[in-house]
């Protein structure tokens, strides 16, 4: 066995590792986690956190459903999709000027609902030298080799991914909300770096 | 009176009960008579997010006595009151006379149809006004993605992939879509969801 296919049994044990531990209890159904998340922001914009105002809150948070052709399907959109990570699109933003958008789709046919896959992405002001964190989850499918990756996070770059912590939807965005503070100042600058 | 009633989603519903202080405050929240069910089982699962208490959810349809009864005994904090569509005007009048009995530490909420909100707002004069401007008409579904917002997202995948709808349907019927979750995005919005590989 080559050393790749052992990286990719490790990716498959990591994955399902990770999966075990992940919180689940906020899915059991899709109206509560909505309003958990709902809260949550309400708490962050009271405490000062979150800059996006109430009424703008009320926009961003969104459900669709799918539940033709026997599926019972949901998605929670906090936030509109915003691939070329423009300022102008729709999104929530803290008060220190970090910024992001989050999508969750759940399959509610299982009891407990089952979390199929979402994105939360948080960007930061461009004076920092990581200008992204993404947090993936992919869909289940028969890809092997996808599947050791499934959950994912990437730093910085969506060409770049590496495992992600076992977290849940409400756990990233509490992380959002009240994690990763913005540096005073930076620990390592360009400049610092000595010359070879 | 009816139709100057201030409309409410159910997101600043539960947002205007969060931010209520801790007292017996009540709300009355008027629902189209064929979504009361649903509404209830709803509110029954998110009020108590926001309230941060427990609540009971009691039955009104064995009249006024038995309601206020039922309500005196109950140890939860928050309680939400419905089927009131069998109450005549002499309910209505026992529940406006013995209003001092709905005491809990964080209020309760009355859910009725515009039918019974008008006789409410009729017979319990002393009742409406103790509720005063806590009286909602609710925007249901207000959540739900609209349609020009639908389209938003659609044609920002389209552009970010490349692809048409009629593309991604083909590509998951025959399990070759990729597992990014845009994907699975995307068959929600067309409402194919059931294409979304388990």
């Amino acid at each position: 066995m080559s050393g790749k296919d052992t990286w990719l049994q490790y990716c498959e044990a990591i994955h399902c590792r990770t999966w075990e531990v992940v919180p689940k209890n906020s899915v059991n159904k899709v109206s509560i986690l909505k309003t958990q998340i709902l809260k949550l922001l309400t708490q962050a914009h009271d405490e000062g956190k979150l800059k996006t105002k109430l009424h703008e809150i009320h926009d961003l948070l969104k459900l669709e459903q799918s539940t033709q052709h026997g599926s019972d399907v949901s998605e929670i959109l906090g936030g509109q999709r915003n691939f070329k990570r423009l300022r102008e699109i729709p999104h929530f933003e803290r008060a220190d000027g970090c910024w992001f958008d989050f999508a969750i789709l759940i399959d509610q046919k299982p009891k407990p609902a089952e979390i199929l896959g979402f994105n939360f992405e948080i960007r930061f002001p461009t004076d920092l030298p990581v200008q992204f964190l993404r947090f993936d989850l992919n869909l289940p499918g028969h890809n092997n080799q996808e599947r050791g990756m499934r959950f994912h996070l990437h730093p910085g770059s969506d060409d770049l991914m590496v495992h992600s912590p076992p977290m849940s939807p409400l756990e990233i965005l509490h992380l959002f909300l009240y994690g990763l503070p913005l540096p005073d100042k930076l620990r390592f600058q360009r400049n610092d770096v000595p010359s070879r | 009176m009816l139709r100057s009633l201030s409309s409410t989603s159910t997101d600043t519903l539960l947002q205007k009960i969060g931010a209520q202080p801790d007292g017996n405050i009540w709300t009355v929240l008027v629902v189209e008579t064929s979504d009361i069910d649903e509404v209830i089982s709803e509110l029954s699962e998110t009020i108590s997010i926001f309230a941060e208490c427990k609540i009971k959810i009691i039955s009104a349809q064995s009249g006024a006595s038995e309601l206020i009864e039922q309500i005196v005994q109950s140890s939860e904090n928050y309680l939400l009151l419905w089927t009131f569509e069998a109450w005549n005007c002499e309910d209505w009048h026992h529940l406006d006379a013995c209003r001092s009995s709905l005491s809990k530490p964080r209020g309760g909420m009355l859910v009725l149809s515009s039918t019974s909100a008008e006789m409410m707002l009729n017979c319990a004069p002393n009742f409406c006004s103790w509720v005063g401007s806590r009286i909602y008409a609710l925007a249901k579904d207000s959540e739900l993605l609209t349609d020009p917002e639908r389209e938003i997202r659609l044609s920002a995948l389209r552009e970010w992939s490349g692809f048409s709808d009629t593309d991604v349907i083909a590509s998951a019927e025959s399990h070759q879509l990729p597992l990014t979750p845009e994907y699975g995005e995307w068959l929600i919005l067309l409402g194919r969801g059931d294409l979304i590989e388990r």
